[in-house]
């Protein structure tokens, strides 16, 4: 589950940890604290941010099918909790093989890359509204995973 | 307007329910393998497949293709009952609400987890009544002797039966090339069997996979 601490207690099996590993365990540990208040924040506004955000997509693309909007919605709400579990764990496989190999053919036959991309620049700045600078470095990269590999994987597909 | 709060009451924002972390599972103390929903799983080693492939020639010979076909024409049915079962349970949402593409991404991924390779769809002709598949790291081409003949019938009848029962046709599957006998993945056309019986001849005579494709709609 947690692949940084995992790698240690396979390193302590059969010695005391090192220093350095003290370190990375210690780092690990501390930083837990302040990623769980992200995932808090992030789970008591969802419907706030997301409001907004919707909102703004209406606007910006008034010719695009309500549906097709919908279902963006739905994918990025569903990216936003699977980051913010990924990101508790500090585990960018558990956010691969649990949402995003499977994603990636739905979002292909809807074709939504462009409005899946605006939809992750509005989410950032929005993010903004909430966390602070410091805070967002805990899910951007989530987030930037997620938005990478669904325009990835798109692109060698076509 | 758009209502997330109404989205979120209504949709489901469940990912892969066929995640490996998630969907193997087991009780170890009683060595009981299984799947989140409770089906149970069992480790098929290699030296296995190969005696299945050594023991079906030495008895049926040239019937062995027909034989793992037709098992897994009856396999195939059964894993689209269970296939269905579980996806529908996890999801909430019955077969016909189902979105294609969402029943296809959870099919490929439910196969690649159990260990049987990673398979894709090609759609380009369901237009003129065919479906090609392919995958890749069949362990079943893997085990079977090598540069004899295509060896992955299993596969094929999973394939016939499980599209079979989605479609309610009756539909058959023949292979067009096989790991075994060094393509670089395996390929399959699937359809109602009067229209793909064709393709037999069409690889005795050594045509491609996409070259049979394009014979095929002609």
């Amino acid at each position: 589950m947690y692949p940084a601490l995992q790698e240690l207690i396979y390193q302590a099996e059969c010695d005391y940890l090192q220093t350095e590993d003290i370190e990375n365990l210690k780092t690990e540990v501390s930083t837990l604290k302040q990623r769980i208040n992200v995932y808090k924040t992030l789970r008591d506004n969802e419907v706030e941010i997301f409001q907004k955000i919707a909102n703004q997509l209406l606007d910006k693309l008034p010719k695009e099918k309500l549906n097709e909007i919908q279902s963006c919605l739905l994918q990025w709400l569903s990216i936003t909790r699977y980051c913010s579990m990924a990101m508790i764990l500090n585990n960018p496989e558990f956010l691969e093989r649990r949402l995003l190999e499977w994603l990636t053919d739905i979002v292909e036959v809807h074709q939504t890359q462009s409005t899946s991309q605006m939809l992750h620049s509005l989410l950032m700045s929005r993010l903004g509204e909430f966390l602070s600078e410091s805070d967002i470095t805990y899910i951007e990269p989530f987030l930037s995973q997620a938005n990478n590999y669904l325009s990835s994987q798109s692109a060698v597909t076509n | 307007m758009i209502s997330i709060a109404n989205l979120i009451e209504e949709k489901s924002l469940k990912g892969n329910y066929f995640a490996p972390s998630a969907y193997l599972q087991g009780d170890y103390e009683i060595g009981l393998l299984e799947t989140r929903g409770e089906g149970r799983l069992i480790a098929l080693p290699e030296v296995f497949l190969q005696g299945v492939f050594a023991g079906l020639n030495q008895e049926v010979g040239q019937a062995t293709g027909v034989v793992l076909y037709n098992c897994g024409r009856w396999w195939g049915r059964n894993f689209f009952r269970r296939f269905l079962e579980e996806t529908t349970a996890y999801y909430e949402v019955p077969l016909p609400q189902m979105e294609m593409a969402q029943f296809l991404s959870c099919f490929k991924q439910c196969w690649k987890t159990h260990g049987w390779g990673v398979l894709s769809f090609d759609f380009e002709y369901y237009g003129q009544g065919f479906i090609s598949v392919s995958t890749v790291n069949s362990p079943f081409a893997q085990a079977a002797p090598k540069n004899q003949q295509f060896a992955c019938q299993l596969e094929a009848g999973i394939l016939s039966s499980f599209l079979s029962e989605l479609t309610g046709e009756d539909l058959a599957c023949i292979q067009t090339t096989c790991e075994s006998l060094g393509a670089s993945e395996n390929n399959f056309v699937i359809g109602l069997k009067e229209r793909i019986e064709v393709i037999k001849s069409f690889v005795e005579e050594g045509h491609e996979h996409a070259h049979i494709m394009k014979l095929l709609s002609q």
